[in-house]
């Protein structure tokens, strides 16, 4: 039974209990800790759950879990523990709001963090997030490769690497890697990749599956609410590639329910009600857009709107913001340069080209290169004389 | 159309799904918190710790505790998975398989997080919803929530000095701290009658608490088998095996980290010592005797610094020389007082 096992061990429980007791005495008597084992007199109801939780994934909001991070980094100076944490939570936070600046400081407490220790693997791939999410993907695929020299098999280290190399136009070598990964982890992450693997060969139809199927498997976990928005955008963005706008517009609906600041879905819902002629409900989204996170490209295509439904002077209005946006981003956020040669092609063709020269300077993918193809293409519409110029 | 903004939300949104569940990587295994790959996918059913002791309101009952949830809120849910069994498993023959248990089921949270559940099994049964007390029969109650957790330990200075994990940080160093200060997990607490637990007339029990969801992803019994004795890259297959066979299992790695933790300063467990100490860790099941004060090792108690007595055993403690690297981490205690009666752990803390 089971009191004769135990007595047929050798190192016997009386000699571990005066041990124990031995340690607790010295320790008690040597130090003082913060805070005391003990009982409470009062007693208390459980609480079902702390305040200010989001009720269906029970996670706090990422600003208060920003600040308990960087309470326990300032307690702690060399904890690369809670700066590592700070610098996710950051970047989540970061995502959440569309505040270019925010990378920048999840940027800094990954490297608070490496300080503390240069070989804590979290903060070396947070860093590489950090990097990745402001285009410096050169960057971002050293901080994988030096990860993985030491855990060949991170397949989170992987996934960073692949990340990178697709954006570097390395995108074989990615495909690989999503591949590989997803056959071992068939979950919602891996499934996104491989769908974005499916939209660039053209197979836009095949993309949709994969996406939906994501949504699927991300349902059985308590996400974010921008995660799980995230999913169904996702999808709605791959049925607008399909052309299927109506399918497009239900599933960035989805998206915006669980989440209203979903930026990306509420800026496709603008650009598919545009699309199909309606005006007003383009307008309404632009505007929703526009509280969310202000972009120089938002206030371009809100501009072409107002413009369209025949209010000139709101359309001027959003041009000058525009400009002026787009003046202040330019160089001081190289992740917009995309966006900012995407709004410039009708208006300043010429820095439209310079912005893409620049933007393949940092990313070699297929849209980098077609865009640059557009920009000279306008540019050379420039010094082409129109039939009304000869005349 | 135009891609303007929603490219970018689908490049960020995509690059930022790497961990997938909730912010950032996981911050690192502390007791069974977090300890290995598939643990770490769903801190719902992620075991952190198990607590077993005799009732201090009533000497007839023993309290059964498992937590999840690591840093509830902030890196893990504060749910429980509704499609996942919770089981205290208890082994009453000493041989590393369940001859009793009490599981525990949750259904879907409703719109304000609450939900509802119910047990069954050994200990009585009884539904009801998390944060509520309910009745088992028999004077047993069981409570299902939030709490602090109730887990006290320097995660980074272990990380430093025990993992070589690149910092510098040591045990005892000015730095000291319970890393799990003000932080929560979810937790299902039962008080039930010992002779419910055990057959009439014996007094010995062992127990392990387990998570399931088409097989078994995560077990704990005593703390920090699996976080400092197991291989890394070996949790996952320990936490998917019934304990019965740890020992034949897992039993060469577990002696051979005795030896390499107890040899850091150079005068370690003989073989002999390290075969006998692994004897006594595995199976990994948590033993108590009822009719014996339970402090740990014999059942856990919630204020039993099991951290120094695990730093003292596997660093060389009980060695012929009883000369132990390490012998304590500094933190003697819950950063909050626990409840002197039922649940006994403390309140949540506001996030």
């Amino acid at each position: 039974m089971f009191r004769s096992k135990s007595a047929n061990r050798p190192p016997a429980r009386p000699a571990i209990a005066l041990l124990l007791a031995g340690v607790i005495a010295a320790i008690i008597g040597l130090i003082s800790a913060p805070g005391t084992p003990g009982t409470a007199s009062a007693n208390a109801e459980p609480r079902p759950l702390a305040e200010g939780l989001d009720p269906v994934s029970g996670l706090a909001p990422v600003t208060r879990i920003v600040d308990f991070w960087a309470l326990r980094a300032d307690a702690s100076p060399s904890d690369y523990l809670s700066r590592t944490q700070l610098g996710f939570a950051l970047l989540t936070q970061a995502r959440e709001t569309y505040d270019l600046v925010g990378f920048e400081e999840a940027e800094n407490a990954f490297a608070a963090a490496l300080d503390r220790n240069r070989r804590h693997a979290p903060a070396q791939l947070g860093l590489g997030q950090a990097v990745h999410a402001q285009h410096r993907f050169a960057e971002a695929a050293a901080l994988a490769s030096s990860v993985l020299a030491a855990a060949p098999d991170r397949s989170d280290a992987r996934l960073l690497l692949a990340d990178a190399q697709w954006e570097l136009g390395e995108r074989d070598a990615a495909a690989a890697v999503y591949d590989e990964l997803a056959r071992s982890q068939r979950t919602a992450p891996m499934l996104s990749r491989l769908a974005k693997v499916a939209a660039a060969a053209g197979d836009a139809a095949g993309a949709v599956e994969l996406a939906k199927e994501a949504i699927v498997l991300s349902d059985a976990s308590p996400l974010r609410p921008s995660t799980q928005a995230f999913y169904r955008f996702q999808v709605a963005h791959f049925l607008a590639e399909a052309e299927r706008p109506a399918e497009a517009i239900e599933f960035a609906e989805a998206a915006v329910a669980i989440e209203p600041r979903h930026l990306g879905a509420v800026e496709l819902l603008g650009g598919l009600h545009l699309e199909a002629g309606d005006l007003d409900a383009a307008a309404d989204r632009y505007r929703k857009a526009l509280q969310i996170g202000a972009a120089a490209d938002l206030h371009g295509t809100y501009a072409e709107i107002l413009a369209l439904q025949g209010d000139h002077e709101g359309a001027a209005e959003q041009e000058r913001i525009a400009l002026e946006l787009a003046e202040e981003t330019i160089d001081r956020f190289p992740s917009e340069r995309r966006h900012l040669a995407e709004f410039f092609l009708s208006r300043d063709p010429h820095r439209a080209l310079a912005l893409a020269e620049l933007d393949l300077t940092e990313r070699q993918d297929p849209e980098a290169f077609e865009l640059l193809e557009r920009a000279r293409a306008a540019v050379e519409a420039l010094a082409t004389p129109t039939a009304e110029g000869d005349g | 159309m135009k891609p303007f903004k929603r490219t970018l939300a689908l490049a960020l949104g995509l690059a930022g799904l790497l961990a997938g569940l909730a912010i950032g990587a996981a911050p690192s295994p502390a007791a069974d918190h977090l300890e290995a790959p598939l643990a770490q996918l769903d801190g719902r059913t992620d075991l952190n710790d198990l607590y077993v002791f005799e009732s201090p309101d009533n000497p007839d009952h023993t309290v059964l505790i498992m937590t999840v949830n690591p840093l509830a809120g902030i890196a893990s849910p504060t749910t429980f998975d509704e499609d996942a069994l919770y089981r205290f498993a208890i082994d009453t023959d000493a041989d590393g398989k369940r001859n009793r248990s009490i599981v525990v089921r949750f259904e879907e949270p409703a719109d304000d997080g609450a939900q509802a559940f119910r047990v069954s099994g050994a200990g009585g049964s009884g539904s009801g919803t998390t944060g509520e007390i309910i009745d088992l029969g028999s004077s047993g109650h069981a409570v299902a929530g939030t709490f602090d957790d109730p887990f006290f330990f320097d995660l980074q200075a272990f990380q430093d000095q025990v993992k070589a994990a690149g910092g510098e940080r040591t045990f005892c160093d000015d730095e000291a701290a319970d890393f799990l200060a003000g932080t929560n997990v979810s937790a299902i607490v039962l008080e039930v009658p010992t002779n419910r637990l055990v057959p009439n007339g014996e007094t010995a029990l062992g127990v392990w608490a387990e998570t399931w969801n088409d097989g078994r992803l995560d077990r704990v019994g005593r703390p920090g088998i699996a976080t400092v004795l197991i291989d890394d890259g070996s949790e996952d297959g320990f936490n998917s095996r019934s304990p019965e066979k740890d020992l034949e299992t897992f039993g060469p790695q577990v002696e051979a980290n005795l030896l390499a933790l107890s040899g850091l300063d150079g005068s370690g467990y003989t073989e002999e010592e390290a075969r006998g100490i692994t004897e006594l860790l595995l199976p990994d099941v948590l033993t108590y005797d009822t009719a014996e004060a339970a402090e740990y090792l014999n059942g856990r108690g919630l204020t039993d610094d099991v951290i120094d007595l695990s730093l003292t055993v596997v660093t060389g403690g009980l060695g012929a020389n009883e000369s132990p690297v390490l012998t304590s981490d500094c933190v003697d205690g819950n950063d909050v007082d626990f409840l002197d009666e039922f649940p006994y752990l403390a309140q949540a803390h506001e996030l």
